[in-house]
């Protein structure tokens, strides 16, 4: 197809895909703009809406000074009473007349309180400033605690509502890409469905797995990934199901905090020691009446081609082309045939072609169709408020049959049962379901590997020829079985995951007396994954049934529930100058998941994928529990409101250690000063300033069961006879106690100008110790690892945020950096041990943690070299030498340049992300090598080549290797296949628009229109022939590693917003 | 009022948190077995007992090949290149049947009841740790198998020889140990569902073929030993292939990398030129059971088309190429899709998934005794010993499949056509071990080392190893994980034993 046929056709999908909410919002716009030329208005959802008739009452509007909005939900009080209201949607607020000369207060968060003196005027309309960068922000930190910003000695950051929606990604937690200092977040590239990667302030444990702590509404979330990884790689899973946060719709949420410190999350325990991200969800809370959001949003994810191939030489091994079929179906993934002459030439499909290059691999990929459609109700009075929401997302992957859909529901209740009782629920149901979710970084059905390495003279749409027809089995392709057809891998393999997900929570707060509180909550999080799964009978990498039809399919199901009960008492009381405040609480944790399996190989009956159809049965089951009980306090001191100390103590009791020491107590400290405040004649220029300091340790425990050697014994018998063994091959560890996290961090803030300068900076150390990790032993003691406590980590770091407003009026243009700079240091590993290797490339390298360097080394063979490290080479092919460290595959540096630009309703968003500082090596680019594909493989095509080295004796080498044995010949050498990592994206263009402006009713009280183009352009990259940012794995532990994932895309969408 | 409140709200914290009852059994598992009869384990060890060799020491001694690099690299290339752990002894065994092995004796020491299973146990373990020996040389011992028991995660190497004089003990005393009236019968074990008299020959074999591994080394040691393993008095020998220690494989339970002849790596695996020109010399009837020319050797069974068993007709893959040069070998016989026209092994027979596997049998162990007769250490006729041997193979050929049957009337005549020659008596029996070792790549490459026999040609790769350029593979290399976690057991014990290279010969491989 030709480029503007595809493009036409894009149009063309795009216009058939334009949602309900666009058309809604397009004729709502012109009926508005009707009625509002024929001079009428009507509501039908505010009832209460004041009539300016009424004598005896006032009515009201605020809106913000700055952008006109009106403000819903700000609380008018008259001084000195207790009468007050809250403005409505519309911003409107109606009062009983006070007596003249009162004041009102109108106050709201975010902006500098009002007061204005009632005269006997009819109508008030106020006009509140936002404060300047929100001086009194209010953020919620741990156990769901608000605090106001100047309070907090610990670096957190908060993004509201609208920076994670404006541009859609699939995963919420890709938003947070860029827009936090000191957080890397990684996207994996394995489909709509996928998981997020996030990693605050580096890595703290050795393990690979340093996820942020989820708290959603004051309760622990389960985001575990199950991201793609090698072991079920054989099945065609090496898949990624996605994780926790695939369970939240971005629309639900009102904020997110960042607790970037273990000081900030210290409160949490052991489960904090990577920072914890804190999300508070909508609620009705300031709603009036009844209201009614509506968002949809389409976007197309294009692919983007990044390989640079060569294109002289076709299919065929040893410098020869194809002479028959069977000849073509040995070599389809080699490059290493003759120079393109356009002859006929044989096929694998049995077909003669010219002999000539084709370009096209990558449109065996489709463009990406999603879409999200969302409505949220909300509604309240002065004793409660609900907010009810219901999203539907259906994502396409690039391949064919393979897709990704979810519905989300969400449902908050808050009820004022007294004055002193409150009662608030909230409860989030997700359903979603992988179709086939496409397996990467393998070898055996991974289309990406196979596309990847396939011969550049075949075009990808032959291979929709991909089943011999006399016996229904995969058509040969090349001699490596297992780098199957992509439309066989398509069509034949299967995977449905299906996740029901549970959770939400129910607290019940009781004011005891205006500075006493006692509050109990109950949250729990369950979910269940079904899935099955297939080997196609018939796939060339199988091997032959002993009887029946080769192939297998498994059944898993899974239930997991996490439960936490948690109380708390908090006290807040001002003596003089000085304030505090205390709060104690407890929680239990329980978490129990299960997963009951069977998995059949080979079948009676062929392409019958059931568990009865099949021949060997091999049922499963496992069981997993653990508890962690925890007593917690923290106390707050203020003096003046300008210096500020907080203590935390917190101690947990884990299941999973011995009882001899599974008791831990740990503490924080933090302290905030506000020195701006304490400065008596500061210039008025300088609006805030903070210097604040904050120590804390946290623990971690294991995992269940870790402390007793266990037995086995096979499902299946061989010969009437069970086999037993013991099941680990990890020597249990009775001794083990909890591992530590202790940071220490310093930060100040700056804001000048009114805000039109602002700077944010913290540096930080953090030490792990005693971590808890699986450490390699010698396989002569009998097992391959044992669990210890060994093993110490430190992470330093700078990280910042300076931001500049430079144009400030009608148009402003606000343009933010947000850097981090981290540096891990392996301090110790178990027993004396120089190196732990902790994973390997599928084809080529390892990662490893070594002493004294940075933490997950990528390593590789170099070159044999002689005393002068010169090359050596035997028989004109290199030799393997020693094992090199080409750097860490953890970047060092993450950064992000933000543009924010309003006019006029217009808000254009951009912004510039990038990573460095770590190495790749390019698994992809060694198959690319070895087959044929990589540019660097002409030289030596005609001839062979002779290696610049030397031969054991000193002499040059002049022995010439044919081409194809010399680049396969490089195995294992990494030299030529590792690069550094370091991009900058121009990540994101959006702009959006407010009808609101446009559009004169009340039918509609907003409708925002945002486009959005999400991966504009790599501007600057190492790797050839692939996105740099393409990664897999969620491990740590694979970082550093590039093996052939699905390409990256370039997305496009419309998102519409209406709120009625 | 007000009082009642707090303490109510104190009550639920307490109740949360404080009186959480059996918070300790938590961590127990109610799923996991945490006993188990150790005999079930001897089952286990026995099944993960078999070697992949199909990379090292089958190409070795020129009986099985493939022309492709890396992972496959071998013996036709004589270049070593990491293997996964499974299919090199020191990862499957000590980790594996290893493993549970010291677990049973550690569990029956003690238990008179169940003194048969802690010496077969014994016995079995010697014979895995022989394997060991004769593949690296030093290798741990002692304290091997001692993570759980005495926190030995670093275990030092033990001097190679020390350890075999220790088997030689452990076999002997093992076995004369096991009691055939013992109460418990140890019947879920894979080899002879418990059968004591046959334990006692398979001990007697396993004792005989390490005392042999001493002809060079200590002849007055090999003496000793082989006197006491064919002791009548003490149980003797296999005495026919009903003896044969073996495991017959099913569909859930395949042989361990028969996959290679079936599956996968169908297409990359030959029968070496020198295996296949012995056998055709003497027509050797075992030959269209053991090779095939199948049409498309790249399909599964099923579409292999026409099978070509006829003894003329194979052409063994020649040593010292690749996938590349093979073109440039004599008689180079051209390439059917993804494979080449070379005889490959009969996957009906010998590479079946579901088929037989073979420990130590009754032909190695006739052609033992054979040679012990030969050289004075024992009483008897070689030339009787010697054709019992020869037939016993061939009888076992029916045990991989009923179609490796070889009838009497084949055997006879390749007998008479090819006598025992006492001249040629070593070479002969050598050589007949070589052939009774097909697929058992292990024993036939320990022989070959041991014996020198046959007379193979050095491998001629020009990219081959220094080390081993010129001469054979004699003994295989670390594994990195052991080089990078147990660096200094490990350094002590290579500058012992002269470096961790191929050339290096374990203590009883003398020139």
């Amino acid at each position: 197809m030709k480029k503007d046929e595809r493009f036409s056709e894009l149009i063309i999908s795009f216009l058939k895909r334009i949602h309900l909410a666009v058309l809604i919002s397009g004729i709502l716009m012109i009926s508005g703009i009707l009625q509002a030329s024929a001079g009428g208005t009507f509501s039908f959802n505010d009832v209460t809406d004041p009539s300016p008739l009424q004598q005896a009452r006032i009515t009201g509007t605020v809106t913000d000074a700055s952008t006109g909005e009106a403000l819903a939900g700000v609380n008018v009080t008259i001084e000195g009473t207790t009468i007050g209201t809250i403005s409505n949607s519309n911003g409107r607020f109606t009062l009983d007349a006070p007596k003249p000369n009162s004041v009102l207060v109108l106050s709201f968060i975010g902006y500098q309180s009002a007061r204005v003196v009632y005269t006997g005027q009819q109508t008030i309309d106020v006009k509140l400033t936002p404060e300047v960068l929100a001086l009194s922000e209010v953020v919620v930190t741990a156990l769901g605690i608000r605090r106001e910003a100047k309070s907090i000695g610990y670096a957190a950051t908060s993004i509201d509502n609208q920076q994670i929606t404006a541009v859609r990604v699939n995963n919420v937690g890709n938003t947070l890409l860029g827009k936090v200092a000191g957080m890397n977040v990684t996207i994996p590239t394995s489909g709509p469905g996928g998981s997020s990667k996030l990693r605050i302030r580096g890595q703290s444990s050795f393990g690979g797995y340093n996820e942020p702590l989820i708290i959603i509404d004051g309760v622990p979330f389960d985001n575990s990934s199950s991201g793609a990884t090698s072991s079920e790689a054989a099945q065609g899973r090496s898949t990624d199901k996605g994780d926790g946060l695939q369970s939240i719709n971005p629309d639900d949420i009102e904020s997110m905090t960042v607790l970037k410190g273990i000081a900030a999350s210290a409160l949490y325990g052991y489960r904090a020691k990577d920072g914890a991200i804190i999300i508070t969800t909508k609620s009705g809370r300031g709603t009036k009446g009844f209201g009614v959001e509506v968002n949809s949003n389409v976007q197309v994810a294009t692919i983007l081609d990044y390989t640079d191939f060569q294109y002289e030489y076709g299919q065929g091994e040893n410098g020869k082309r194809p002479v028959n079929t069977a000849d073509a179906q040995t070599t389809g993934v080699w490059s290493f045939g003759e120079k393109f002459d356009g002859k006929m030439t044989p096929q694998f499909d049995g077909i003669d072609r010219p002999y000539l290059p084709y370009k096209n691999r990558m449109d065996f990929y489709r463009p990406a169709w999603s879409s999200t459609n969302g409505i949220a109700f909300t509604g309240g009075n002065e004793t409660g408020n609900f907010r009810l929401s219901f999203a539907n997302t259906d994502a396409e992957t690039m391949v064919i049959n393979s897709d990704f859909h979810k519905r989300i529901l969400n449902a908050g209740i808050e009820y004022k049962v007294t004055k002193k009782i409150n009662v608030a629920l909230n409860i989030n149901y997700s359903n979603s379901y992988n179709h086939n979710p496409p397996q990467i970084a393998y070898e055996r059905v991974t289309i990406p590997t196979t596309l990847g390495t396939l011969a550049n003279s075949i075009n990808y749409e032959w291979l929709k020829n991909y089943i011999v027809p006399e016996t229904g089995d995969e058509m040969p392709l090349a001699r490596f079985t297992g780098r199957n057809n992509p439309y066989w891998t398509a069509n034949k393999q299967f995977t449905h995951s299906r996740r029901d997900r549970l959770f939400g929570n129910v607290s019940v707060r009781y004011d005891l007396t205006d500075w006493l509180y006692a509050m109990a909550r109950i949250g729990q999080d369950y979910y269940t994954n079904t899935e099955d799964y297939n080997r196609a009978t018939g796939s060339r990498d199988l091997s032959p049934a002993p009887a029946g039809f080769n192939g297998s399919y498994g059944q898993e199901f899974r239930r997991f529930r996490e439960l936490n009960a948690d109380f708390l008492i908090g006290a807040d009381r001002k003596f003089g100058d000085f304030g505090t405040n205390l709060t104690l609480g407890g929680n239990r944790m329980v978490r129990i998941s299960d997963m009951l399996s069977c998995n059949v190989s080979d079948f009676y009956v062929r392409d019958k994928y059931t568990i009865g159809n099949g021949i060997t049965k091999s049922p499963g089951y496992s069981y997993s529990e653990k508890r962690v009980n925890s007593l917690y306090a923290a106390l707050e001191l203020s003096y003046k409101d300008l210096l500020f100390v907080n203590a935390t103590a917190r101690n947990d009791w884990f299941s999973t250690l011995n009882p001899e020491s599974n008791s831990y107590l740990y503490p924080s400290i933090s302290t905030s000063f506000v020195f701006s405040d304490a400065l008596p004649g500061r210039p008025s220029w300088f609006n805030f300033g903070k210097l604040r300091a904050a120590y804390a340790e946290v623990g971690g425990d294991t995992d269940p069961y870790t402390n007793v050697l266990t037995y086995g014994i096979s499902s299946t018998q061989l010969n009437g006879i069970g086999l037993g063994s013991i099941s680990q091959s990890t020597a249990p560890n009775p001794n083990l106690k909890p591992l530590k996290v202790k940071e220490i961090e310093f930060g100040f803030e700056l804001r000048t100008f009114n805000g039109r300068i602002n700077l944010d900076m913290s540096v930080y150390r953090k030490n792990t110790l005693d971590e808890i990790l699986n450490v390699s032993v010698s396989k002569a003691s009998g097992y391959n690892q044992t669990k210890v406590n060994v093993g110490r980590l430190r992470n330093t770091g700078i990280e910042g945020l300076i931001s500049f407003v430079p144009v400030d009026g009608k148009l402003r243009w606000e343009t933010a950096f947000n850097g981090a700079y981290n540096i891990s240091k392996v301090i110790e590993l178990a027993g004396g041990q120089t190196r732990l290797q902790v994973a390997s490339g599928y084809w080529i390298g390892w990662i490893a943690h070594e002493v004294g360097q940075p933490l997950a080394s990528v390593q590789d063979y170099d070159y044999k070299r002689d005393a002068q490290g010169r090359i050596l080479s035997s028989a004109g092919k290199p030799l393997l030498g020693n094992l090199m460290t080409y750097g860490s595959g953890v970047p060092k540096t993450t950064a992000a340049w933000l543009n924010t630009i309003t006019y006029k309703g217009f808000r254009i968003f951009t912004q510039v992300d990038l990573k460095g500082g770590n190495v790749l090596l390019s698994n992809s680019n060694f198959n690319a090598c070895r087959h044929g594909l990589l540019k660097m493989t002409l030289p030596g095509r005609e001839g062979g080549v002779i290696m610049d080295g030397y031969n054991a004796d000193g002499t040059k080498n002049t022995t010439a290797v044919p081409a194809q044995e010399w680049y396969s010949s490089v195995r294992n050498i990494g030299d030529m296949f590792w690069c550094k990592g370091d991009y900058v994206k121009w990540r994101t263009l959006s702009v959006g628009y407010d009808l609101k402006n446009v559009i004169k009713t009340d039918i509609i009280k907003g409708l925002y229109v945002n486009l959005f183009i999400n991966n504009v352009l790599l501007l600057k990259k190492y790797l050839e022939n692939y996105d740099p940012e393409a990664s897999f794995a969620m491990s740590d532990n694979f970082q550093g590693m590039e093996v052939h994932t699905l390409p990256t895309t370039r997305d496009f969408g419309i998102n519409v917003n209406i709120k009625f | 009022m007000k009082t009642i409140r707090y303490l109510y709200l104190l009550l639920i914290g307490l109740l949360i948190t404080s009186c959480d009852k059996g918070f300790e059994e938590v961590n127990i598992n109610p799923v996991s077995i945490t006993s188990l009869d150790p005999i079930f384990q001897l089952a286990n060890a026995q099944f993960n007992s078999m070697l992949y060799t199909v990379t090292y020491q089958m190409p070795t001694v020129q009986q099985f090949l493939s022309p492709f690099g890396s992972t496959l690299e071998g013996g036709q290339h004589n270049i070593w290149y990491e293997q996964p752990d499974e299919s090199v002894p020191w990862g499957k065994f000590y980790p594996g049947p290893l493993k549970q092995l010291f677990d049973i004796t550690l569990r029956t020491k003690d238990n008179p009841d169940r003194s048969n299973l802690y010496n077969m146990a014994r016995i079995w373990k010697a014979f895995l740790f022989g394997i060991i020996v004769d593949s690296y040389g030093d290798a741990p011992y002692s304290e091997a198998g001692k993570a759980v028991t005495d926190g030995i995660f670093l275990p030092k190497y033990d001097n190679e020889e020390t350890i075999y004089a220790d088997l030689l003990k452990e076999v002997s005393e093992a076995t004369a140990a096991l009691n055939p009236s013992q109460v418990v019968k140890e019947k879920n074990e894979l080899f002879y569902g418990g059968d004591i008299a046959q334990w006692k020959k398979l001990g007697n074999s396993i004792l005989l073929r390490l005392a042999m591994r001493y002809t060079k080394a200590d002849a007055a040691k090999a003496q000793q030993y082989v006197a006491i393993a064919t002791n009548p008095a003490n149980g003797g020998l296999m005495s026919s292939n009903a003896d044969n220690a073996k495991i017959v494989c099913s569909s859930a339970w395949p042989i361990t990398g028969a996959s290679t002849f079936t599956g996968t790596e169908r297409a990359n695996y030959y029968i070496a030129k020198p295996f296949i020109d012995l056998l055709k010399s003497t027509s050797d009837p075992r030959l269209s059971r053991i090779a095939v020319l199948y049409e498309f050797p790249a399909n599964n069974l099923a579409t292999v088309g026409y099978k070509d068993t006829t003894k003329a007709d194979q052409i063994g893959m020649p040593m010292g190429y690749n996938d590349a040069t093979i073109v440039n070998a004599p008689d180079y016989p051209g390439k059917s899709g993804a494979a080449w026209k070379y005889s490959q092994v009969n996957r009906e027979i010998m590479g079946k998934l579901d088929g037989t596997y073979f420990f130590i049998t009754y032909s190695q162990t006739q052609l033992l005794l054979a040679e012990a007769v030969q050289r004075g250490w024992v009483t008897g006729n070689v030339a009787d010993i010697y054709n019992a041997a020869v037939r016993g193979h061939m009888g076992q050929m029916a045990q991989y499949d009923a179609k490796g049957t070889i009838p009497t009337s084949e055997m006879d005549s390749y007998l008479a056509a090819n006598p025992f020659d006492p001249a040629k008596a070593l070479e002969q029996i050598n050589t007949q071990y070589w052939v009774s070792s097909f697929m058992d790549g292990q024993e036939a490459w320990s022989n070959f080392r041991r014996s020198g026999y046959p007379a193979l040609t050095p491998n001629p790769y020009p990219g081959a190893d220094p080390a081993v350029k010129g001469g054979f593979i004699r003994r295989l290399q670390h594994q990195n994980s052991e080089k990078t976690v147990n660096t200094e057991n490990y350094n002590a014990a290579m500058t012992r034993i002269g470096g961790d290279n191929m050339a290096v010969r374990v203590f009883w491989d003398k020139p």
